[in-house]
């Protein structure tokens, strides 16, 4: 089969071209799916549920896919998938998509135990310790892009946010995480003087 | 998806401190105008200051990327397979 032809909307797709474009632009992007689902719901039920949603809202709108972007593609339908989860359960928090991310964030964790098991040193400590000082609005931008990997634009289609926006918060997180660093007195390029 | 963040500099050629920082966090993060990148590595090798300040937020970045929680096998696996099976069924009819 061609290029163009894993491009369904670039033509009237048949079933096979459909199934095609699935495996080659969804199925590799699962892992990053389930990373950045973990980041929004932070439940691994949850995050679990939620990639099934978007693989199943994936496959049936396949056919109109342009074949570009897959992974911007599929965050923004995750983030649909997300809010329709959240509306039936609170539809109240839908006013504002950052209390929705700090509801979201205030539910239950199960799943944290084998990776609290994991030992850390005194750097990854006190940056694990600024990351949860972290406001919420900060923190998912920073899971997003420095944790899960997402460029920018990406991470703006996770949150629905504009990309300055998604720098901005960005910015002042690190510089954040910066300052709790030095505050805890870790040491490394923080003991040295530098312009801030 | 987009490699050209930030503003080109007034000067291209020899960017100040204020133009590196005004990009720093672009930089560190792959994101900014492909066109300033020569000068921008340039001036954080010359410049002590501006060299320790990306050192700095370098290692910010990479503490936050270690804090990536491994996936379990099996998560993967059901998912895997759920698409599997999405395919699947549909080829049964």
């Amino acid at each position: 089969m061609s290029e163009d032809a894993l491009t369904p909307a670039a033509a009237n797709a048949s079933p096979a071209e459909s199934e095609a474009a699935f495996k080659k632009y969804v199925v590799p992007e699962i892992e990053v799916m389930y990373r950045v689902a973990r980041s929004i719901t932070r439940n691994p039920t949850d995050a679990e549920d939620l990639v099934q949603d978007t693989l199943l809202r994936a496959y049936r709108s396949i056919h109109r896919f342009d074949g570009r972007y897959p992974r911007a593609w599929l965050l923004t339908i995750m983030r649909n998938a997300q809010l329709n989860r959240v509306r039936r359960k609170r539809p109240e928090l839908m006013r504002d998509p950052d209390v929705t991310m700090r509801r979201v964030a205030d539910s239950s964790d199960d799943g944290q135990g084998v990776e609290n098991q994991v030992m850390h040193n005194e750097f990854d400590a006190s940056i694990e310790t600024a990351l949860n000082a972290l406001p919420e609005k900060f923190r998912a931008i920073v899971q997003l892009v420095d944790i899960d990997d997402l460029s920018y634009q990406e991470a703006a289609d996770v949150l629905d946010i504009p990309v300055g926006t998604v720098m901005s918060r960005l910015h002042r997180a690190r510089k954040r995480v910066r300052t709790d660093l030095e505050a805890a007195g870790v040491t490394g390029p923080f003991g040295r003087k530098s312009q801030s | 998806m987009n490699r050209l963040r930030g503003r080109p500099f007034s000067n291209r050629s020899n960017p100040s401190c204020k133009d590196v920082a005004e990009v720093l966090q672009t930089y560190l993060d792959g994101e900014m105008d492909h066109r300033d990148l020569d000068a921008v590595e340039q001036h954080l090798q010359k410049c002590r200051d501006c060299g320790l300040e990306a050192e700095t937020y370098t290692a910010v970045k990479n503490g936050l990327a270690r804090q990536r929680m491994s996936i379990a096998p099996d998560v993967m696996d059901r998912l895997r397979e759920f698409a599997d099976n999405l395919v699947s069924d549909t080829e049964a009819g």
